[in-house]
């Protein structure tokens, strides 16, 4: 996430499900990876589901007012898009007690 | 208190804070000088926390005279330390620009106020905007129209001065997390740590970070 380099076996592995994969074929990524690996600062962030969604937030805003999007509307856009994600961590956590 | 420290610690401590306390002088004047070009006053107000959201790192010598004014000022709780051995947990070894985007308060933030305001940072008395205090929100930041107010010379003045104090001491000049600094400087002030051994403790503590969760 952060782009560091790292030793692959000082990382966090976190498997993509069937439909998480299927998910970023759709977005154009194909063969979509079946692994993911987080440093254990960047783990630690994920981890906590408030930062965790601020960041993402934070990605997103970024680069939609990076492309022209006026800040307002970025942040409006960018604040559906964490409340999307908190729902769907809730969603998952409920049906099988994942961690969002 | 009543902590005694080493005498070369002790004067190196009171130095980089002499030398912290000039530059924040020259850097006094470089603001007055950018308002009077520019035009543009400075913005920054009470209530306004959206730099306090900012990575904030800072050498261990300022991590020791921050530690002394909390201690010093009854501010150094159990609690308050919980919350920074969370914050340095969660920020230690973080790359600049996930911490700005993740929000991450300074655990010396409550309800909008620094709780350690005239004890604070250099770099934080040095965080000045002449812009839109919008811009100065991490997730709006880094566009344009960000309003701080230069302050190369001030880091370089400082970084530099701090490395040769730390160089007396055989040591090389970390910057920390403003929390993991506050918690290593404890343990120097309070002799469980010689700021001689305190490089090769960071590095054996960052590589730790790096191999288990």
């Amino acid at each position: 996430m952060c782009g560091q380099e790292f030793d692959r076996k000082d990382c966090v592995a976190v498997k993509l499900t069937g439909e998480e994969r299927d998910t970023l074929r759709k977005m154009g990524i194909d063969p979509p990876p079946t692994t993911l690996f987080y440093c254990h600062p960047c783990w630690n962030l994920l981890h906590n589901p408030d930062r965790a969604g601020q960041l993402m937030k934070g990605m997103v805003q970024h680069y939609l007012q990076n492309t022209g999007v006026s800040h307002e509307q970025a942040e409006r856009l960018a604040e559906d898009y964490r409340q999307k994600l908190l729902k769907r961590a809730q969603e998952l956590k409920d049906a099988h007690g994942k961690p969002g | 208190m009543g902590y005694k420290l080493p005498l070369l610690t002790e004067r190196s401590l009171n130095e980089a804070e002499a030398g912290r306390s000039d530059a924040l002088q020259r850097f006094e004047r470089e603001i007055h000088q950018h308002v009077t070009e520019t035009k543009r006053p400075v913005t920054c107000s009470k209530g306004c926390d959206h730099c306090c959201y900012h990575p904030v790192t800072i050498s261990i010598l300022e991590g020791m005279s921050l530690y002394l004014w909390l201690a010093g000022s009854y501010l150094w709780t159990a609690d308050r330390k919980n919350q920074f051995a969370k914050h340095s947990k969660s920020v230690w070894g973080l790359s600049p620009e996930i911490w700005m985007l993740s929000m991450t308060p300074c655990p010396l933030l409550e309800d909008h106020l620094c709780r350690a305001y005239e004890g604070r940072p250099a770099v934080c008395r040095a965080t000045v905007s002449t812009g839109d205090p919008l811009y100065c929100h991490p997730h709006h930041f880094g566009l344009d129209v960000t309003g701080l107010v230069p302050r190369h010379s001030f880091y370089e003045a400082i970084v530099g001065a701090e490395k040769r104090l730390l160089r007396r001491h055989a040591q090389i000049l970390f910057q920390l997390p403003i929390s993991t600094a506050v918690l290593y400087g404890e343990m120097v002030c309070k002799g469980e740590l010689d700021l001689e051994d305190s490089g090769p403790i960071l590095t054996v503590d960052y590589q730790k970070l790096h191999a288990h969760v």
